[in-house]
């Protein structure tokens, strides 16, 4: 009968690699240049999935992310800025969403997000739906995301997926709930004004794209986060500071109303919008679609990542739902 | 979920759990695929923690947030078509040489014949050292169902060994390159 000590051996020896062989490896050209591709601050940076798309070591694999809203019909009467500064004045006035210690903020959401896979002579896209839940306390949390099938946004992508021998964009592995930290509370001013230098100050990189970002940051900071109802109003009145911003107007997200903002980034070449709930200030879906001379070669007004929000409460226990 | 740090304290903290993690990622993927694969899935991988940065906890469970992460960019990545010709290549070389192969013996054959799970959860341990509470963070499970899939997986090697010994079988080629990341699609 072999111990386990010994069985782990025998496992041991069949690995050719060793890490005390790689000492040193950091600091290579190799390692030193993927460090300054990946921090680069030209890429769109999103809290939760972005677009952007990273070459490294021959291959390229894009990833883009999203959001959605489902039928975005306009009718434009006012000003984005004083559709942002009405609704930061309805977040004012709303009850806070605080888990107690042992509870969790509960949130469900819709998700379609590109997947790009560049190989040697072929490449092609699909948007994937992703149906998540998450759970976020003082404790910890988790987050459970659910892939769908493929969804092929042209027959070019379609027929070089099937060339490629029609291989899966998501294992198994992809299902797996994911622990996540406990949430602290967002260390962000109350004051708009503070709010806006800061946002302002961390953007400061972008060159041509700042604003584009400061937007970007705005949305990550209302999605599955912690936000007070102060905080959230701030969000909304910078956004309304922001230039360049578009009404989009009223539009439609999984059945419900809701208002609809959105900044061009005219570097990547997509726009972000974000809609939320004129009567609660609750933030309803985010979409992201392509503009002219975008990267993809897509036709303007692709899709190229929603998400709807679906549900957001309280609930007693990790895993549960309300 | 917390706010957005400042851009700089963000590229500090990313620039040190690069250094402290590099080589350990670069290691756990060279252990399982190609040379110029495993340098796509570091690079994925720590692409994928610099865009969750928030999300990457401190301290030593980082290393562990990174194994988890580099074990499902794995999981990803081999579906790649680029990465089916490689595969496709690479085992046409490898059948060429069958009798060189069999002379690395027949654990090797033994492992290569288990499910890839197993292989999985028993490399993570003699590979990366991770003991049982550290797997149950990198595999999303509880300590005490790490400690048992790991009893099992090493039953199952022991008893492919036993096999071997048995019957006298040739140890064939291996690809311990491999180890848990079939193709599934």
């Amino acid at each position: 009968m072999r111990s386990a000590a010994d069985l782990d051996a025998l496992v041991a020896d069949l690995s050719k690699v060793h890490d005390s062989n790689l000492s040193g490896r950091v600091r290579t050209p190799e390692a030193r240049q993927l460090f300054e591709t990946i921090t680069a601050p030209t890429r769109v940076r999103r809290r939760r999935r972005s677009a952007y798309t990273i070459a490294v070591a021959a291959a390229l694999v894009a990833v883009a992310a999203g959001i959605v809203v489902g039928g975005l019909h306009t009718t434009a009467t006012a000003s984005a800025a004083t559709a942002l500064k009405k609704v930061a004045s309805v977040a004012r006035t709303q009850q806070p969403l605080v888990a107690a210690r042992g509870q969790f903020v509960y949130t469900k959401s819709d998700w379609l997000s590109l997947d790009t896979y560049v190989g040697a002579g072929t490449s092609y896209s699909a948007l994937i739906p992703w149906s998540r839940e998450s759970w976020v306390g003082p404790t910890g949390g988790r987050m459970h995301q659910v892939p769908g099938q493929p969804q092929f946004i042209s027959d070019r992508d379609r027929n070089a997926w099937i060339a490629a021998g029609r291989p899966t964009f998501t294992g198994p592995a992809a299902s797996a709930p994911e622990a996540l930290p406990p949430a602290r509370p967002l260390d962000l001013p109350t004051d708009p004004g503070a709010l806006f230098e800061r946002l302002k100050r961390e953007t400061a990189s972008y060159g041509d794209r700042q604003d584009a970002e400061m937007f970007v940051l705005v949305g990550d900071s209302l999605r599955e986060t912690n936000a007070s109802p102060a905080q959230r109003a701030a969000l909304y009145a910078v956004a309304a500071r922001i230039p360049g911003i578009d009404l989009v107007g009223d539009v439609t997200s999984a059945g419900r109303r809701g208002i609809a903002v959105a900044k061009d980034d005219d570097v990547n070449h997509v726009r972000s919008t974000l809609v939320f709930d004129p009567q609660t200030s609750v933030l309803l879906g985010e979409e992201e679609s392509t503009l002219a001379g975008n990267s993809f070669g897509y036709p303007v007004g692709t899709r190229i990542e929603t998400a709807t929000y679906l549900q957001t409460a309280i609930v007693d226990s990790l895993g549960a739902h309300p | 979920m917390t706010a957005p740090p400042h851009d700089d304290e963000r590229s500090v903290r990313f620039r040190a759990l690069y250094d402290d993690n590099y080589e350990r990622i670069l290691g756990y993927a060279l252990r399982r695929v190609p040379h110029a694969d495993a340098l796509d899935v570091v690079a994925e991988t720590f692409t994928v923690a610099w865009r969750r940065l928030a999300h990457v906890p401190a301290g030593d469970e980082a290393r562990l947030w990174l194994y988890g992460t580099a074990r499902r960019v794995l999981a990803n990545h081999q579906r790649g078509v680029r990465r089916r010709a490689r595969l496709h290549s690479r085992l046409s070389r490898e059948a060429g040489k069958g009798a060189a192969e069999r002379s690395q013996g027949s654990a090797a054959a033994a492992f290569a014949r288990l499910r890839p799970a197993d292989r999985d959860l028993l490399a993570l341990v003699a590979w990366e050292g991770l003991d049982a509470r550290e797997l149950a963070r990198v595999i999303g499970c509880s300590p005490n169902a790490a400690r048992i899939r790991v009893h099992r997986a090493r039953k199952r090697f022991a008893e492919e060994l036993d096999l071997d010994a048995k019957h006298g079988r040739p140890g064939g080629h291996v690809r311990v390159t491999a180890i848990g990341t079939e193709e599934t699609g």
